[in-house]
């Protein structure tokens, strides 16, 4: 009975020293975004400001469009989540249920092709868009963007689960391929799916090295840019990047707030069958 | 519907599933495809529904050929052994699901799905998905689904394998009623000898690819044409020996022991035959019946209404009814007369029916 409760101690403890690790940083952004600039280089440092400064919202939306950057990378996030689900789809359902020769050989090289890193992508990726005149442009952050070969095969491996009678059934009930896929398997393949969405959301969202490389111009900045560009534009106004911060996290806390349950489940059902 | 098969034939790479099939099936009867696994019955029916190309051969639905025609076109309802029922769809949307694919009238679509749901007794299970319905009632799900565009022929895949022992009973019996019901042209699968003989009108038997015999399950136990049909059905199996017509007197092989009937007038002296009894041809002798031999017994199970012995003919163990009337001990030695149905010969080599 002891000896149980000592084990309680201990591992409430270092979970909560692990809790309070993980959310310093984002509780020091939060208060430090309603200091002022004397309190954010205060020593000792202040915990909290001892008048919410509401108005560092409003000067750091006055220094940098940040109602364009938001707008833009909504543009950006929704295509390639769109793009990239419709595509994903499609090639899952190809390399699943479909039978053509040299099916899985393709599938097998695709895989392949996941192990060559980023880095090295980007080398062909932007001359390829400076090719097509595509620099500085949204276009140039889509394009790239509208594939994912992980996701397909997360995908395809969901519906390779999914018994061939169901399909066979389907066919005699007078589907078409295209309708067995919208109609049976992508409803039962949801879970998958959102997952996917999710995940895809979150990386396009905070993509940052990509924009930086192929976009110069102010107006086509996305958040993560802009608030790269901000430090510099903003100056030591420590207090205005992080009410900025703020407002760009803020979305994504609050689409991880409501798919919670969805992202934990995708990863670990993904986690539990690879 | 009538179907016509002629010279079907399924090989799978090396393997012919299905081997140079020709017979008639009879319309608006339940047929049951019966054989032992792997004997391509499954392979057959998912021929004649179409998701399996043929490789050769012509299939003909009243006349009209469909040997190439799109499975969805065919008109036809499959229920798969696993239902395959759609697991994210409610048993309503189950139901419709055809019915919708082919764009039929909301109304229409609301009538019929009741309509069938009434036939199979589900009418109270419409909003729940698959997942949670027992065996029984998924079974009667798919039997809904694959009836509700109307089907010319309704294919099954071993209906009832899924189900536990009482329901299967059940189930077939279901099956039966809905097939009387609805006059449906119906085909389904088993290996259960016993299941085959109990609902249908007709069974077609298969070994290795090869159709047997297609009859009515009577005649066919009563009147089989090779040594296999007389194995394959009634339980407890058929009786086995081996041996030689001599002077129209069967004699048992590597042994002077004999066997009388009428049955073995007429045979060509000499001929190597198989003689098939059924546990129920065999019985006690008395007064003015033919002894045919004399048997010990060795055992006696007494089961209920009927009683099953063992006899030692020879060397062999036969298993016989016998009338429950007569006072029998273990190892008294009875004489043995065979009654005319059950009482089967073969010739060895072909198998085929002599007698």
């Amino acid at each position: 009975m002891k000896k149980q409760t000592l084990n309680k101690i201990i591992i409430y403890t270092l979970l909560i020293l692990g809790g309070i690790v993980m959310i310093f940083p984002f509780f020091w952004m939060f208060s430090s975004a309603f200091k002022t600039a004397a309190e954010t280089a205060s020593f000792p440092p202040k915990w909290i400001p001892s008048i919410p400064q509401f108005l560092n919202f409003a000067k750091a939306l006055d220094y940098a469009p940040f109602d364009r950057y938001l707008i833009n990378s909504l543009i950006v996030t929704i295509a390639n989540v769109t793009l990239t689900m419709i595509s994903t789809i499609l090639a899952a359902f190809a390399f699943s249920r479909l039978k053509w020769k040299g099916r899985d050989t393709v599938f097998t090289l695709m895989l392949a092709l996941m192990m060559v890193p980023f880095e090295m992508l980007v080398i062909t990726n932007f001359q390829t868009i400076a090719n097509w005149g595509l620099s500085d442009r949204l276009l140039a952050l889509i394009i790239p963007f509208t594939a994912s070969i992980f996701y397909t095969f997360i995908l395809r491996n969901f519906f390779m689960s999914i018994p061939d009678s169901l399909y066979y059934s389907a066919k005699i009930d007078g589907a078409s391929n295209w309708q067995y896929l919208w109609k049976v398997m992508v409803p039962i393949a949801k879970p998958s799916i959102i997952t996917i969405l999710l995940l895809n959301t979150i990386v396009s969202w905070n993509s940052f090295m990509w924009p930086l490389l192929v976009i110069n111009s102010r107006g086509n900045r996305t958040l993560p840019l802009g608030l790269y560009a901000f430090i510099t534009e903003a100056g030591t106004h420590f207090e205005l990047l992080m009410a900025a911060s703020t407002m760009i996290v803020i979305p994504i806390i609050i689409l991880f707030l409501i798919a919670r349950k969805s992202i934990v489940n995708g990863v670990a059902r993904g986690g539990l069958k690879g | 519907m009538e179907i016509i098969l002629q010279n079907v034939t399924k090989r799978f790479d090396k393997v012919i599933a299905v081997n140079d099939f020709t017979t008639t099936i009879e319309g608006g009867k339940l047929s049951a495809l019966l054989g032992p696994s792997g004997c391509g019955k499954s392979t057959l029916l998912y021929v004649l529904s179409g998701i399996t190309p043929l490789t050769s051969g012509k299939i003909f639905f009243d006349n009209v050929d469909v040997s190439d025609l799109e499975p969805e076109k065919r008109g036809i309802g499959l229920v798969f052994q696993n239902y395959a029922l759609y697991p994210h769809l409610t048993v309503k949307q189950n139901i419709s699901f055809p019915l919708q694919i082919q764009k039929v009238a909301k109304e229409e679509i609301e009538q019929r799905v009741s309509e069938m749901a009434k036939l199979v007794h589900i009418s109270e299970l419409m909003d729940r998905k698959p997942s949670q319905l027992s065996g029984g009632q998924q079974q009667r799900v798919a039997i809904a689904r694959a009836m509700v565009k109307r089907p010319r022929l309704l294919l099954l895949d071993e209906p009832l394998s899924n189900l536990d022992a009482r329901l299967r009973l059940e189930m077939r019996e279901e099956i039966r009623r809905i097939q009387l019901e609805t006059k449906v042209t119906t085909i389904f699968v088993t290996h259960d000898q016993e299941e085959a003989m109990s609902i249908s009108d007709q069974i077609i038997l298969m070994k290795s690819g090869i159709m047997q015999q297609i009859a009515p399950p009577q005649s066919m136990y009563e009147d089989p044409k090779n040594v296999f049909v007389a194995d394959f059905l009634g339980n407890p199996q058929i009786n086995k020996v081996y041996g030689k017509i001599i002077h129209e007197q069967f004699v048992l092989r590597d042994s002077d022991t004999t066997c009388d009937h009428e049955k073995f007038k007429g045979i060509a002296n000499e001929s190597n035959v198989i003689l098939s009894l059924r546990p129920e041809s065999i019985d006690l002798a008395t007064n003015n019946d033919m002894i045919a031999f004399n048997a010990k017994i060795v055992d006696i199970y007494q089961m209920g209404k009927e009683r099953l012995v063992y006899l030692a003919f020879d060397e062999h163990l036969l298993r016989a009814y016998i009338d429950i009337d007569h006072q029998l001990n273990i190892d008294d030695i009875i004489p043995i007369t065979l009654k005319d149905r059950g009482v089967f010969v073969f010739d060895e080599s072909t198998e085929e029916r002599l007698r």
